[in-house]
């Protein structure tokens, strides 16, 4: 019964309203942080009324971690563009860095977003729906790289602050436009990301 | 069963605020059977009540919910 209401409500939905409702929300996060968001003003912005909002969405958790999953989904698509687990360590990690300062580019209300629940109490439950497909293959590679002995093995959380955290860094610095010194102009090129990922791999080499 | 999936999600702005106030609106909503599934979004000022139903009007939801004590409001789509 449950299924027949959902496919119903599926076939109805409107989707150039929904596509508002999640731009807006996205931009609204960003800009305000999650307690900025409230669903009046969200509906006002995405010119619908508050109860097509809820129409799609049960409540505000709801919408919130939705907006989650849709926006890792391209992640996840845009990470593991040519991207394969069996690949040796140092050419896995330059197409994953490749491909992760990308969308991060091409996407910056959307990496933003996914940093700001990162560090927010959603990310417990977002977790839960995290993309298993990205999960999978990130830990094969892994597994695979320490199997071969390209990878020093490591708490996760320090695997990836050394793997990803200085791209993170850097892509920051490439979207503000601006270096350490602040009035000089900093563009992340191939030559400084391969610089530095020369040394990540150094410091991951057991 | 096509009267089942005729309807859908009907919303209110409501007082309905903490769990006590969720508790006994509860009591009014388990017992109908046309509800699904419903829910208050309490992280919102207006407290709505949405509800996923079928063969049921707003109407009855509003009279249901002022018996047990509180403002209820449908929110046009």
């Amino acid at each position: 019964m449950n299924i027949h209401l959902y496919l119903l409500l599926m076939r109805t939905r409107d989707e150039n309203k929904a596509q508002a409702i999640r731009e807006k929300a996205i931009e609204m996060i960003v800009k305000e942080g999650f307690d900025g968001l409230s669903m009046q003003k969200l509906a006002r912005s995405a010119g619908v009324s508050p109860a097509t909002i809820y129409i799609y969405y049960k409540d505000r958790d709801d919408l919130i971690i939705q907006l989650w999953t849709d926006e890792m989904d391209k992640m996840v698509e845009a990470t593991l563009e040519g991207f394969d687990p069996s690949m040796s360590f140092e050419e896995g990690l330059k197409i994953q860095w490749m491909n992760r300062a990308r969308f991060c580019m091409d996407n910056p209300v959307s990496a933003d977003f996914l940093e700001q629940l990162k560090h927010s109490p959603y990310h417990v439950e977002a977790l839960k729906k995290m993309n298993p497909r990205f999960l999978d293959a990130m830990r094969d590679f892994v597994h695979n790289a320490i199997k071969r002995n390209e990878l020093v093995k490591l708490p996760v959380e320090v695997y990836w602050s050394v793997a990803f955290a200085p791209l993170y860094t850097l892509v920051k610095f490439h979207m503000t436009g601006r270096g350490m010194r602040g009035n000089e102009k900093f563009v992340l090129d191939d030559k400084t990301m391969s610089l530095t990922l020369k040394l990540v791999l150094k410091a991951l080499k057991p | 069963m096509i009267n089942e999936v005729a309807n859908d999600v009907l919303v209110f702005k409501t007082d309905i605020r903490d769990e006590k106030d969720l508790g006994r609106v509860a009591t009014q909503l388990n017992r109908q059977r046309n509800i699904l599934r419903w829910n208050v979004d309490q992280t919102d000022i207006d407290n709505i009540l949405r509800i996923e139903s079928y063969a049921f009007r707003p109407e009855d939801v509003i009279a249901l919910i002022s018996e047990a004590g509180f403002r209820c409001e449908e929110l046009p789509d």
